[in-house]
């Protein structure tokens, strides 16, 4: 019964999050090697230390209560994990129940996004920039655009050396407008960028795209200036 | 209220007001590579003697646009590297300027 208790506990903690913090999910490793593409994931939540905790002492409870109550000799011996394991008393029932909640945590079902990592190597002759070389992701599970224009992009921000966040800029374009560049990390003067602790809200006037020929320009000559 | 110190409100109005009466212009331009392809999220910047402009990015297709941009002669960087940007000499008007097609190696 405990149990059904525990997974109703786990399944609150686990669908607190949005599915849009994606950071829930860490440590996911990848494979590759040359063009054969290999990839493996791992789920590390957030509360990491506290399941760790629950799990290592929650089955505490019931060995307590069975051995204070109940006394008996019992005792638990047979192989595990290529060890031969031969257990007597409380610690046999703790070691059981221990067990026990590990695989049922094991086995909790997850409804959320996970980080995963693809590794590839392209083979193209002759490519001296490699920033030229653009992969995409189809269909792009990272953004969500809806009619009115608006959008939700989840990112993947690592840290920088200060221990902060390293935003990344945000390139909007589309063919009929004049791209525009959102700096996440700067507050810029006619744009309100409303940070929380791991979401950024642009609101206001900062995302007006203008038309491509809105204006006639005057045209500037170009002078290459010497490398220093 | 004495003439001076009319005056000397009157001027301070106006020089506080001045930034706000001045127009900015639009900077829009594209960037290839020499093989004649655009060259996407590329870095740009305008230098005015030492101030530079907020980083603008170049599109998918190569073009750069800077919204709000002082008139006047400045350097165009492109920054093809991460530390030395590749630089042109531009005269920027009111309201738009059109910059010519960069190549780049």
């Amino acid at each position: 019964m405990w149990l059904a208790a525990s997974a109703k506990f786990w399944k609150k903690q686990l669908a607190r999050k949005a599915p849009h913090q994606s950071r829930d999910r860490e440590g996911a490793v990848g494979f590759a090697y040359s063009s054969t593409l290999i990839y493996r994931r791992s789920y590390v939540p957030d509360n990491f230390f506290l399941v760790t905790g629950t799990v290592v002492l929650l089955p505490l409870v019931p060995a307590y209560i069975l051995f204070k109550f109940l006394p008996s000799e019992a005792g638990a011996d047979g192989p595990y994990s290529g060890l031969s394991l031969r257990l007597k008393g409380a610690f046999a029932a703790y070691f059981i129940v221990l067990l026990a909640v590990m695989s049922f945590f094991h086995s909790l079902p997850s409804n959320e996004v996970e980080l995963w990592t693809i590794k590839g190597k392209v083979a193209a002759l002759g490519v001296d920039n490699v920033s030229d070389l653009r992969i995409s992701i189809v269909p792009d599970q990272s953004q969500q655009k809806t009619p009115d224009l608006a959008f939700k992009i989840r990112v993947m921000v690592p840290r920088n050396a200060q221990g902060q966040p390293d935003l990344p800029n945000v390139v909007i374009e589309h063919p009929l407008f004049n791209p525009q560049t959102i700096h996440l990390d700067q507050d810029l003067p006619d744009c309100k960028l409303t940070k929380a602790k791991d979401e950024v809200d642009i609101a206001g006037d900062c995302l007006k795209l203008s038309k491509r020929s809105e204006t006639p320009a005057f045209e500037t000559q170009l002078v290459k200036l010497p490398e220093h | 209220m004495k003439p001076l110190a009319r005056c000397t409100i009157a001027t301070s109005l106006v020089l506080l007001l001045l930034p706000a009466l001045a127009h900015a212009a639009a900077v829009r331009g594209k960037v290839e590579r020499m093989a004649g392809y655009p060259a996407a999220y590329i870095r740009i910047t305008l230098n005015f003697a030492g101030r530079r402009t907020s980083a603008v990015y170049t599109g998918s297709d190569g073009f750069y646009y800077v919204p709000k941009a002082q008139a006047g002669r400045c350097v165009l960087e492109i920054w093809n590297t991460k530390d030395k940007p590749t630089s042109f000499q531009i005269e920027v008007r009111e309201p738009s300027t059109q910059v010519p097609t960069v190549r780049l190696p």
